[in-house]
């Protein structure tokens, strides 16, 4: 097994809202709540959750964007939080991040070229080796090279998309969260990004942390995946037991309602809504955090919080009763 | 045409510019000079604008005091946006600093940017350099509080986290990152600065607190006509016009370049002109024809 190259320890990122007379008032928002995870070096760990619950907090964590409140995440072994500052410009050579928003993730007063070249320019390049860097990067991502004068404005939401990747592997990172790389583009377009980011992994032995909230894009390229589910981490596993196999009650409503692209086999299915809305973040009671609109719950889940805990090899899952289980 | 309209309002401020910087050589007449027996005297080929109540040529005083305005203009409107663009840029970055700065911001603007002028004025002495410190300092919380709150929209968007995970230092995230992103309200501001500094000039000279009586200024010429307003209507109104066209110039060329400096209006690759399109319609054509 290759080593982990992060490691997040019991992170806690809890936001704090005061309101009333004098804000004497306060209420907790638990982005992120006691979340423990590992990537291994090369590998691309997946993690989906539906709107709002906590997978930006955590890739913005990950990038020192936003302090935990509790808990640390190491970075080869080191906890990056306690970085100097020497040391935490050397982290944002390995750490790159692409963004979901193409468009307000470039710098609209920037031409595409400067916008590859800022990265290179912050660690000190010399300024032949940026021209030629820009250039190889550029048609690596499949833009051709002599457009680099233009602004990105001039360009599609793909092709933004594609300068945003040139300008996070310019440094030749370890690290790459992707935060919803392709959530803003065309289903079509969402496949080319999706194989370039693959081939990029291959060429450079990239790490990914792909969030999503699409399924199949994750079933894609996540080597393992983990479900978030408001803040928590409630199930872990490889790409193909967590398919094969889905345990937690939460993953398998996700799972039903992954579109089929046939309607008539389509029609045939049975709907497995989740009928109530996302319980707030603010207001989380004692036991099961999926409690209130589980299918399955018992009352022994109301009182009593599960742990993650390991249900078969390369399978974790947070539940009293999983479901589908490996015989 | 919004290129036509910049050009028109530039072209207009230029002319007026040049004009009165070159007036000493080519006006008919010196602004200050006095010809006791023509006094009043109305609009006529000798004296264009007419005469005030020392008989001085009006047309040679209004060029004449445009030097000064647009002087004391366009270092007010410089030094309050430089001033404003780096204390706003700050505090808007900065969330510590932000507090204590906004707290002075809003001490200063708790008085009319007129009054604190006045009373600048009336304590330091009426001289150029005085005038231009209080208007100055009159203008420049407003102008630091437009440009704060520009940057701080401009900070939450994402190509600035993109900067901060890519190592790009704070300096640098400031001057390339925030700054180009915030011009269009640091230029309008800047000239709408410009034309406000040249109408509380004029208001200051009118109230008495101007600049010395023997150089003429559209606010003290203003002053000085008003006593006559019934009988030498002329003495007001080309003085007014003056400062009119001129503020109304300025407010159009702000509001242009704004509009301009969008970048999503700017294209690097512009369409082909339908001639030139025609032409290498043709020759490839012919070269096909050759093949």
């Amino acid at each position: 097994m290759s080593s982990e190259l992060v490691q997040v320890k019991d992170l806690n990122v809890t936001f704090t809202k005061k309101h009333g007379f004098l804000k004497h008032h306060s209420d907790e928002t638990k982005a992120v709540n006691n979340v423990n995870l590992s990537v291994k070096e090369g590998e691309t760990l997946g993690i989906v959750g539906e709107s709002g619950c906590g997978k930006s907090t955590l890739a913005r964590t990950l990038l020192t964007l936003q302090k935990p409140t509790s808990g640390t995440v190491l970075f080869k072994g080191k906890d990056i939080f306690q970085y100097t500052h020497a040391e935490k410009h050397k982290f944002r050579k390995d750490v790159q991040m692409i963004f979901q928003d193409p468009f307000s993730s470039l710098n609209p007063r920037m031409s595409v070229g400067e916008i590859i070249a800022a990265p290179l320019k912050a660690f000190g390049y010399p300024k032949e080796a940026i021209k030629k860097n820009v250039r190889t990067l550029m048609d690596l991502v499949g833009i051709d090279p002599k457009y680099a004068n233009r602004l990105p404005h001039e360009f599609s939401g793909g092709q933004c998309q594609r300068i945003g990747i040139a300008r996070a592997i310019a440094l030749k990172p370890k690290l790459i969260v992707c935060d919803e790389p392709v959530s803003a583009l065309d289903v079509s377009i969402q496949a080319q990004i999706i194989n370039l980011l693959k081939d990029l992994q291959k060429e450079f032995n990239l790490t990914y942390l792909f969030i999503s909230h699409d399924l199949s894009v994750v079933k894609n390229i996540a080597d393992r995946i983990a479900v978030i589910y408001l803040g928590q981490v409630k199930e872990l596993a490889s790409n193909e037991s967590f398919f094969t196999h889905p345990s937690h009650p939460y993953t398998n409503k996700l799972l039903s309602v992954i579109p089929i692209p046939d309607p008539k086999t389509a029609k045939t299915r049975t709907w497995t809504f989740v009928k109530e809305d996302q319980p707030s973040l603010i207001t989380h009671s004692s036991g099961c955090a999926f409690y209130p609109r589980c299918p399955i719950a018992q009352d022994y889940c109301k009182t009593h919080d599960p742990e993650l805990t390991q249900l078969a090899e390369h399978h974790d899952v947070s539940c009293f009763y999983p479901m589908n289980q490996e015989t | 045409m919004l290129k036509k309209r910049i050009w028109i309002a530039a072209g207009i401020l230029i002319v007026l510019l040049l004009a009165s910087v070159t007036s000493s050589w080519w006006l008919p007449h010196s602004p200050t000079h006095i010809e006791a027996t023509q006094r009043l005297h109305g609009i006529s080929a000798h004296n264009w604008f007419g005469t005030d109540h020392f008989g001085r040529d009006v047309f040679a005083r209004t060029i004449a005091a445009a030097k000064v305005s647009f002087f004391i203009g366009m270092a007010v409107a410089f030094i309050a946006t430089v001033l404003g663009t780096l204390v706003g840029l700050v505090s808007g970055y900065y969330r510590k600093v932000d507090f204590i700065i906004m707290r002075i911001i809003d001490g200063m603007m708790a008085f009319p940017a007129l009054l604190l002028a006045l009373a600048l004025v009336a304590a330091l002495g009426g001289s150029m350099t005085n005038i231009i410190i209080a208007l100055t300092f009159a203008n420049f919380p407003q102008m630091t509080r437009v440009i704060r709150s520009a940057v701080l929209k401009v900070k939450q968007l994402q190509f600035i986290e993109a900067a901060v995970t890519t190592g790009t230092g704070p300096f640098t995230i400031l001057f390339r990152y925030v700054l180009p992103n915030v011009s269009s309200p640091i230029i309008v501001q800047a000239t709408f600065t410009f034309a406000k500094a040249i109408l509380a000039e004029a208001a200051l000279s009118f109230l008495g607190l101007g600049i010395s009586p023997s150089i003429p200024t559209w606010g003290n010429m203003l002053q000085e006509a008003q006593e006559y307003i019934t009988i030498a209507p002329w003495l007001s109104i080309f003085p007014g016009i003056a400062i009119v066209i001129t503020v109304l110039s300025l407010n159009i060329l702000g509001d242009g370049l704004r509009d301009l400096l969008d970048p999503h209006r700017t294209k690097t690759m512009q369409p082909l002109k339908r001639k030139t399109q025609l032409k290498r319609a043709k020759t490839e054509s012919t070269k096909q024809e050759v093949i």
